[in-house]
């Protein structure tokens, strides 16, 4: 589905050097979670797969037919009723699919309101229906449920788990937070601070929604992964 | 409850009007209700009101010209550093300039006539215009357009979606002001440089020593002036009321 190959990006006009050589593949229906410190240069990455930063070194090769972003802040017009933001990314599709889309995320009965009245979570869910509305076949987050409390953020990641057991979309996911990374991901790649390297890549087989974080194979790996980020979870 | 308060705000000033003319003559203050007939007078009266359709016309034609210029200059002072630098003195120029000393060379220009009143008054709401207009471009999220990119959104959709209506708080606020000010300059204007439309009538009754009908005209503009303002607000405020 994705495939980036010795990824380098730096600013000369800040003499700073954000993504040093990084290389890997995100497989068709694949949750791909990239963890690292805050500020290490997750989003950046993301910002080149999505072609919002253009000058980079290395190769982005992106196999599939369309990018969903789900981004840090909701970005849902307020203008727009929630059906109308959803709708908005692509005109030409029905409002029949958008209603379908918001039902997925558990957001029917609430396509008239604005996202004034909506509370973080349901933004959020909001602007998963649009990415997925847009046909997406890889969808990019971007630490999507930083500002959601706990409960919240566990109820949003088994959501997107059923999504992608549903929908076989792959997922790119980027979080500095390694209990989210261990509850959803199929893989989870580790940044180093920056200039970011890829400093772990960790597989884990097991399919299952919200898994259980305090068994024995979870805490070891947490363990492993706190010690090669040299930082106590956040 | 806005009406509410209005009424009550209405009830102090007739209150206040009430005793000062108990206190002055009428041809200092004039009564309430000299006023009030004057009033139904010239609204039922054709002559007077063509009178105030003209000015009604010239107003339009002065928020239509001093808008669209205003919405252009404004456009590029705001996607423009450089042109922004360049127009600033002219804007801070246009802000300071008093209307009266525009409105003599406009005079020697046009003449006697309305133009020197629809100049003006285009030229005092020009830099409002501009600056609400410059000031909303410059204050798009750009995550929103960043978003846009992101779902490969086409131009005229980003323009019609994201732009425009980031523009709209920005463009209801100098039009509201922009409003007030067009009227006032607009009277003025014609007070001073014809005796046609509300400003020419307000100057006759001036001359013929006719407070009641000075005020009442003055009212008259009052008046005009909440109807566009009504109207303004039935077109864009509504819709805007839904989200905001």
């Amino acid at each position: 589905m994705l495939s980036i190959n010795n990824l380098c990006k730096d600013y000369d006009e800040l003499k700073l050097s954000v993504l040093r050589d990084v290389s890997f593949n995100v497989e068709d229906g694949e949750i791909v979670m990239i963890l690292g410190p805050s500020g290490c240069g997750k989003s950046t990455l993301l910002n080149i797969i999505s072609k919002n930063i253009d000058l980079y070194r290395g190769s982005v090769n992106f196999k599939g037919r369309k990018l969903g972003y789900v981004f840090q802040e909701d970005r849902l017009l307020p203008w727009k009723s929630v059906i109308e933001n959803v709708h908005l990314v692509d005109e030409n599709s029905s409002f029949k699919k958008a209603k379908r889309m918001l039902k997925a995320v558990d957001m029917q009965g609430f396509e008239n309101y604005y996202p004034k009245n909506l509370s973080g979570g349901m933004k959020q869910r909001c602007s998963i229906a649009r990415a997925l509305y847009f046909g997406s076949d890889l969808l990019l987050l971007d630490e999507p449920f930083k500002s959601l409390d706990h409960a919240l953020r566990k109820e949003m990641l088994s959501l997107l788990y059923k999504i992608n057991r549903e929908t076989n979309i792959s997922i790119l996911y980027v979080t500095h937070d390694i209990d989210e990374a261990l509850t959803l991901a199929n893989r989870i790649i580790v940044f180093s601070n920056r200039p970011a390297k890829i400093i772990g890549n960790y597989k884990i087989e097991e399919n299952q929604n919200l898994r259980n974080l305090e068994d024995t194979k979870y805490v070891e790996l947490k363990k492993k992964i706190i010690n090669l980020l040299g930082t106590p979870d956040k | 409850m806005r009406v509410k308060y209005s009424l009550v705000t209405l009830s102090i000033v007739m209150a206040v009007w009430w005793i000062l003319t108990k206190k002055y003559s009428s041809l200092v203050i004039p009564t309430i209700d000299s006023v009030f007939f004057k009033i139904i007078e010239l609204l039922t009266t054709k002559e007077m009101v063509l009178e105030i359709l003209l000015t009604l016309k010239r107003l339009l034609f002065a928020l239509f010209f001093g808008s669209l210029s205003g919405f252009i200059v404004g456009f590029f002072c705001g996607v423009n550093t450089l042109f922004r630098k360049l127009m600033k003195p002219v804007i801070s120029i246009l802000q300071v300039t008093p209307p009266i000393a525009l409105l003599i060379m406009a005079i020697m220009w046009f003449g006697f006539s309305g133009k020197p009143a629809i100049f003006i008054s285009t030229l005092a709401i020009f830099p409002t215009l501009v600056i609400s207009v410059q000031e909303g471009i410059l204050n798009i999220d750009n995550k929103l357009i960043q978003m846009g990119k992101t779902f490969s959104l086409s131009k005229i959709s980003v323009l019609k979606n994201i732009i425009i209506p980031s523009l709209s708080p920005h463009i209801t606020t100098g039009w509201k002001i922009s409003l007030g000010v067009a009227c006032k300059t607009l009277v003025m204007g014609e007070v001073l440089t014809t005796t046609t439309g509300i400003g020419g009538n307000l100057s006759n009754a001036r001359m013929n020593l006719e407070p009641e009908g000075v005020l009442a005209w003055t009212i008259i503009t009052i008046i005009l002036f909440y109807f566009i303002d009504w109207f303004v607000k039935i077109l864009i405020i509504r819709k805007k009321e839904k989200y905001a």
